[in-house]
C-alpha cells in the first residue's frame, strides 16, 4: 500500500493515439509508466514492450521445490519404512519420478498463485487510476518529478489525451 | 519503390521457386535408390531392406503428420498457423511415393518378417502375408485418399483466386480440382462446411491407420511382445515429426519466398511452443509404457526394452532419450531460442534426427543379432528417401500456392490471437 509518487495522468480514448503516446513517452525517457485499460489491448502491449513478470521467479521456486520434496518423501518413506513390493528395491526410481512430477506440477501452480497475490497486493493502490479505465477509456499514468511536468503534459495533450491531470 | 504487400507475397506463393528443392531431391533420390538397389540386389540385403523400413516409416509418419496437424487446426478453429499451414499440407505430394515404398517394403517381405519363416502360434491367422498386405494397403488407400480429399478443399478457394496467375499446365490442374466452384457465399459456407466434415474423419483415419501400421509393421517384427500404446506412441510421434518438418519448412520457404511480413516471430513463438509441447508428450507416452512393463516385469515384455536399452543398443537408446527430449526439451523452454531462426532451426533438426534413430531403434533390434550399424547403407537410403521426399514436397510447391491467401488473411485479421 505504497503512497503514490507525484505524477501526470492522462486519459485517452482511442487504442492507437495512446499506443502512440507510450511510445513518445519512452522516447523522452520515461520509462516507468501504468498503464489501465479496459480490456487486453495487443497494440498497447506491443507499444510498451516485453517485460517478464516477477511471478515466473516464484513459478521455478515453487516447481522445484515441489521436485525435491517429491523426491525426498518417497525415498524416505521407504526407508524409513521398508516393504519390498512386487520385488522391487526399496527405493525404486521408475514409479516414483511420477510423483516427483506431480508435487513438480502442484507446488509449481500453487506457488504461482500465491505470487500472483503477494505481487496483485503490493500494487493494490494503483497510483491516479480512473474508475473509466474500467470502461471504456484509457489511462496512463507517468510519474514525474515536479520540473519535467509541463513537458510532458504538453507532448499528451499534443497527442491526442481527452485529460491530463496531475497526481500528487 | 513501393512497399510489398501480402497479395504480392500470394501471387509469389503461386510460383514458388521450388527447383532447388527438387534438384536437390532428384540427386539424392537417385544416388540413395541406386545404392538401395545394389544393396538389396548384391551383398547385403538385410541391412538395405531394413534402411528402406525404417525410411518408408519415418517419412510416411512425418508427412501424415504435418497433413493431420492442418486437420487439427480446422478442428479446433485455429487461425494463428494460416499463413504456414500449407508448408505442412505440401508433405501430400508424398504420398503416392509412399504407397509405393509400400508396394516396395512386401517385395523384400522375406528379409523383414520373421513371422514368414516362423510363424507365431499365439498370433494365429493374423500374421500372414496376404492378410497383413492387403488390410495395410487398404488402410493406406484410405488414409491418403482422404488427405487428398481434405488438401485439395481446403486449397479450393486459393486456387480460384489465384487461377489467373498460372496457366499451362498447372491451370489445368487448378481448373479441375477448382471444378465448378465460384466462390460464391454459399458455396464457400458448403466448403467450409465440407472441410469440417473431412478434418474430423481424417484425423480419425490417421490415429486407426497409423495404429494398424505400426502394429503390423513395426511390432510383429518381434511377435511375441504385446504393447496396446504402440500405435498411439507411432501416430503421436509423427505428429512431432510433422510438426518439426513444418517448421523447417517455414524457416525455408520464409527466407526463399522472402515471407517476413506475414510470417512473424511470433509464429515461431507458437509454433515451437508446439514442438515443445509434443516432445513432452512423446516422453509421456515413452515412460508410461516403460513403467507399465517395468512394474509387470514379466519376460516376453521386459525382452523387448532390454535389447533396446542395455548392452549394444544402449549408446542409441540412450541418443534417442537425449535427441527427442532433452535436448528439445532445453533447447526449446526458453523464448528467444524460438524465435531465432538459427536455434530453432537446430533443436528441431535434433528432434527430427532423434526421432529417426527412435524408429531405427524400434525396428532394428527385431531384425539383427548384432548391435547397430549405422554406416553408408542406412544413411545412403535415408538420404535417398530425403530425396524422395523433397521431389514429392517439391512437385507440391511447384504446382500449387505455398502460401493460403485465405488462410492468411484470417491470420492477419486475427492479430496475433
Amino acid at each position: 500500500m505504497s503512497k503514490s509518487p507525484g505524477g501526470i495522468m492522462a486519459v485517452f480514448e482511442h487504442v492507437d493515439v495512446a499506443a502512440d503516446s507510450i511510445r513518445a513517452l519512452k522516447e523522452m525517457g520515461h520509462k516507468d509508466m501504468t498503464v489501465y485499460t479496459p480490456a487486453p489491448l495487443h497494440e498497447i502491449e506491443e507499444a510498451i514492450g516485453h517485460t517478464s513478470s516477477p511471478v515466473r521467479r516464484w513459478t521455478l521456486a515453487g516447481g522445484l521445490t515441489g521436485l525435491a520434496s517429491g523426491f525426498a518423501m518417497t525415498m524416505w518413506m521407504s526407508y524409513d519404512y521398508p516393504v519390498v513390493v512386487g520385488g522391487k528395491p526399496l527405493g525404486s526410481i521408475p514409479p516414483y519420478i511420477v510423483i516427483m512430477f506431480e508435487l513438480t506440477i502442484l507446488l509449481g501452480a500453487l506457488s504461482t498463485v500465491a505470487g500472483l497475490v503477494f505481487h496483485a497486493i503490493r500494487n493494490y493502490r494503483a497510483a491516479g487510476y480512473d474508475p473509466r479505465c474500467s470502461d471504456d477509456l484509457i489511462g496512463i499514468f507517468v510519474p514525474c518529478p515536479v520540473e519535467r511536468r509541463s513537458a510532458v503534459e504538453d507532448m499528451l495533450k499534443d497527442k491526442g489525451a481527452t485529460e491530463v491531470k496531475v497526481e500528487v | 519503390m513501393t512497399a510489398i504487400t501480402p497479395d504480392d507475397l500470394y501471387k509469389k506463393s503461386a510460383d514458388a521457386p521450388a527447383s532447388g528443392l527438387l534438384t536437390a531431391g532428384a540427386i539424392l533420390a537417385v544416388v540413395g535408390m541406386g545404392l538401395f538397389a545394389v544393396l538389396a540386389f548384391g551383398e547385403e540385403p538385410g541391412r538395405a531392406w531394413s534402411a528402406f523400413h525404417v525410411n518408408f516409416l519415418f517419412f510416411t509418419g512425418l508427412s501424415m503428420g504435418g497433413i493431420v496437424f492442418s486437420a487439427v487446426q480446422v478442428v479446433v478453429n485455429g487461425k494463428w498457423a494460416g499463413s504456414i499451414i500449407r508448408f505442412a499440407e505440401a508433405a501430400t505430394g508424398f504420398l503416392p511415393v509412399s504407397l509405393l515404398c509400400f508396394l516396395i517394403i512386401f517385395l523384400g517381405r522375406h528379409h523383414l518378417f520373421p513371422w514368414i519363416e516362423h510363424p507365431t502360434p499365439a498370433r494365429g491367422n493374423w500374421l500372414t502375408v496376404s492378410w497383413v498386405f492387403w488390410r495395410d494397403l487398404l488402410s493406406l488407400v484410405l488414409l491418403f485418399w482422404l488427405s487428398f480429399k481434405f488438401v485439395a478443399n481446403n486449397m479450393k478457394p486459393d486456387l480460384l483466386r489465384l487461377r489467373g496467375e498460372v496457366d499451362g499446365f498447372k491451370g489445368s490442374v487448378y481448373d479441375r480440382i477448382i471444378g465448378d466452384y465460384k466462390g460464391t457465399e454459399r458455396e464457400e459456407a458448403a466448403l467450409t462446411k465440407k472441410v469440417q466434415r473431412l478434418a474430423p474423419l481424417l484425423i480419425l483415419a490417421y490415429a486407426y491407420c497409423l495404429s494398424l501400421i505400426a502394429f503390423d509393421l513395426i511390432m510383429s517384427l518381434a511377435p511375441w511382445w504385446i504393447s496396446n500404446l504402440f500405435g498411439a506412441y507411432y501416430f503421436m510421434g509423427s505428429l512431432l515429426t510433422g510438426l518439426a518438418m513444418m517448421g523447417l519448412m517455414m524457416v525455408y520457404w520464409r527466407g526463399k519466398i522472402g515471407l517476413e511480413s506475414i510470417v512473424p516471430k511470433k509464429v515461431f513463438h507458437d509454433l515451437g511452443k508446439l514442438v515443445f509441447g509434443f516432445t513432452i508428450f512423446w516422453t509421456y507416452l515413452t515412460y508410461s509404457q516403460f513403467l507399465v512393463i517395468w512394474y509387470g516385469n514379466l519376460p516376453e515384455e521386459t525382452s523387448f526394452l532390454f535389447v533396446r536399452l542395455w548392452d549394444e543398443w544402449r549408446p542409441i537408446g540412450i541418443m534417442v532419450g537425449a535427441m527427442v527430449f532433452l535436448i528439445p526439451f532445453w533447447g526449446l523452454i526458453w523464448v528467444k531460442s524460438k524465435v531465432n531462426p538459427v536455434t530453432f532451426t537446430t533443436f528441431l533438426t535434433v528432434s527430427l534426427t532423434g526421432m529417426w534413430l527412435e524408429r531405427y531403434l524400434m525396428v532394428q533390434p527385431s531384425l539383427t543379432e548384432h548391435g547397430p550399424a549405422l554406416g553408408l547403407p542406412e544413411i545412403g537410403i535415408t538420404l535417398g528417401f530425403l530425396g524422395l521426399f523433397l521431389i514429392g514436397y517439391g512437385f507440391f510447391a511447384k504446382t500449387f500456392p505455398m502460401v493460403s491467401p485465405r488462410l492468411s488473411e484470417k491470420a492477419l485479421a486475427h492479430g496475433h490471437h
